[in-house]
């Protein structure tokens, strides 16, 4: 049951990588995908029932060069899931990767952070 | 200096996809990373609607000048998506700084996706994020057709 989740980048969606064993959960790339809601619903399924399954405290690495609005809405409600899950009392952490490249990459992490109430710690890209 | 990027064709997410990697390669020294990439994005909501509302054929028009930059989308669509659009941005556009915030957060946090998938954040965060100028044309152009043009101008700093 805690078998790695890998599911590869596309032109359009970004890498998922879900460690249960380790709590690490990545979300790498570009995501501007065309049905924004079927993968976001996909991915919100696959992080509730990984967080379910945690024995050790969850990160949650969000590296994402950009995205579109319609994945704003949807991160916006993956958060608010994660949120949901931490405060039924699961030790979950949220990372948002800052592009080194964009004074502004930041704006999105605060704003969702704010919004929904979770921490967000601000990495700077590698 | 000046770049140009066209095309005329139909839209789909191959071709969205490698139209974002050439804006993205635009080299312009007097265009910042963090400004570039805010141009993409505006390209790419533009594209996201002709995609999403639109039918047949798009003209997709990049246009960095002297002055500053044009981006223009025409695509077709119904009368109902065609009036939609129009009335998203003058509503937008008629917003102040906390009034376009406050509707960005509502329709940010209301939990449901439109029929087609939209988000209804897009060109909200057009006109919030880049003070620039969106405006949406519509013109009758078959009998249950409207031709769409959507064009983003933005005098540069």
């Amino acid at each position: 049951m805690n078998t790695p989740i890998e599911i590869p980048a596309t032109t359009q969606t970004p890498l998922i990588r879900i460690e249960p064993a380790t709590g690490k959960f990545l979300m790498q790339g570009v995501c501007i995908p065309e049905d924004g809601p079927g993968f976001f619903g996909s991915i919100i399924t696959q992080y509730t029932e990984s967080i379910a399954l945690l024995n050790v405290p969850g990160v949650f690495r969000f590296d994402l060069k950009y995205f579109n609005s319609s994945s704003l809405k949807g991160l916006y409600m993956l958060l608010k899931r994660i949120d949901d899950l931490s405060n039924d009392g699961k030790d979950l952490r949220v990372e948002w990767v800052m592009d080194k490249n964009d004074e502004d990459s930041a704006g999105p992490a605060d704003m969702l952070s704010s919004m929904i109430g979770i921490p967000m710690t601000l990495v700077p890209e590698a | 200096m000046k770049s140009m990027v066209l095309f005329e064709g139909v839209l789909n997410g191959d071709v969205r996809v490698n139209l974002l990697g050439v804006l993205h390669s635009v080299k312009d020294p007097n265009i910042r990373q963090g400004e570039l990439k805010k141009l993409c994005g505006v390209a790419l909501e533009l594209l996201d609607n002709a995609q999403r509302y639109g039918s047949g054929p798009i003209a997709f028009q990049w246009n960095v000048h002297e002055e500053g930059y044009c981006i223009k989308v025409v695509n077709h669509a119904s009368k109902e998506d065609a009036n939609r659009l129009v009335s998203a941005v003058d509503e937008a556009n008629k917003l102040g700084p906390e009034e376009l915030k406050a509707k960005l957060m509502e329709e940010l946090t209301n939990g449901k996706f439109g029929d087609k998938g939209g988000a209804g954040l897009g060109l909200l965060q057009i006109v919030s994020r880049t003070k620039g100028k969106l405006k949406a044309t519509i013109h009758h152009s078959e009998e249950t057709i409207y031709r769409c043009e959507s064009t983003f101008n933005l005098k540069r700093a």
